[in-house]
């Protein structure tokens, strides 16, 4: 399956503009990255795609809060709200059990990939259990995140190491409490994901100059 | 006689406004600190929710930062802010930020 955010000129822009402002050393800067990068679409069904913006929207405004406000603690609250772990359930749940799509043409500009069936299909069993905070929505956000950005006919494949290395960053707090997961966002530090993540904005940055 | 009790009369008045004076400039004082630490700045809890106390140093790093999402809800915070914020400094801020993202003519559309 292949899902993909859909980047024309003056989104890409603004989601450059807010991660080149991403500041803090904790994993909270890379849970925005992911909100901010979150598909938009699954290439070939429309109502999978509506599903996605359905989660995302909210989730997005509520990073864009915390990217705002840059709290010095985070409350399991400020980050997802029960409906949003309903919509994320759905939406997951849908993509598990989806037919493989039509051969339909995924957007000019957008930030595209591969989505490992196997990988959600293991973390919407430990969805369905974990309470409100937890690490596993964002380990499913990062399963998701696309790794090649496409912009007029140039491709930049510049976040598959990002993605990685994330999504196993976040796999390796899923068995701590959430509590352990909110600290993190606001403490400590991951200098080889910040410079992963600084590669990938750069990618997205000279993508935006493109299309500018 | 009477003079002295005029004199001690002068003297429990004078007494009498230099105690009210004295509280009435405490009061003053302890606004002030108030004010420099959270001049009323009610419109930073439309964020998160907190009810943290910012001073204008902070306060003036959320204007910019709201003005870098530049999102519908972020644009409806700034204004509430315009008529809240007390801080003349963070006030102008707030204009210049407005003034910017709503000449942007990517904000308009950015939620697609």
């Amino acid at each position: 399956m292949t899902a993909a955010l859909a980047l024309p000129p003056h989104s890409l822009l603004h989601r450059v503009r807010v991660l080149e402002h991403l500041t803090g050393s904790g994993l909270l800067m890379h849970a925005i990255a992911l909100a901010l990068l979150l598909p938009n679409r699954v290439v070939g069904s429309q109502e999978l795609s509506r599903s996605l913006q359905h989660f995302g929207e909210p989730l997005r405004e509520r990073c864009e809060r915390l990217f705002v406000r840059a709290p010095r603690e985070v409350r399991a609250e400020q980050i997802e709200s029960e409906e949003m772990r309903v919509r994320l359930t759905e939406v997951v749940r849908a993509i598990v059990d989806a037919e493989p799509g039509n051969d339909a043409t995924p957007p000019d500009s957008c930030l595209i990939g591969e989505v490992a069936l196997d990988r959600i299909g293991v973390l919407l069993l430990e969805l369905e259990r974990a309470p409100l905070g937890s690490v596993i929505p964002w380990a499913i956000s990062a399963e998701l995140l696309g790794t090649t950005i496409r912009c007029r006919g140039v491709e930049y494949v510049a976040l598959t190491s990002y993605r990685t290395a994330l999504a196993r960053r976040l796999t390796g707090l899923a068995e701590q409490s959430p509590e352990i997961f909110l600290r993190a966002l606001v403490e400590g530090g991951d200098p080889a994901l910040q410079t992963q993540l600084r590669g990938a904005v750069d990618a997205l940055h000279a993508a935006a100059a493109l299309a500018a | 006689m009477p003079l002295v009790g005029a004199l001690v009369l002068l003297l429990l008045v004078a007494a009498v406004y230099v105690a009210a004076e004295r509280r009435r400039l405490a009061r003053e004082t302890a606004a002030s600190a108030i004010a420099l630490r959270s001049p009323s700045a009610n419109w930073t809890t439309l964020i998160l929710g907190d009810t943290v106390s910012l001073d204008v140093r902070e306060r003036t790093a959320i204007v910019r930062r709201l003005g870098v999402v530049a999102s519908a809800w972020a644009i409806a915070v700034l204004e509430s802010a315009l008529a809240d914020e007390p801080d003349a400094s963070v006030r102008e801020a707030i204009w210049q930020t407005l003034i910017i993202v709503r000449t942007d003519e990517s904000t308009f559309s950015r939620n697609t």
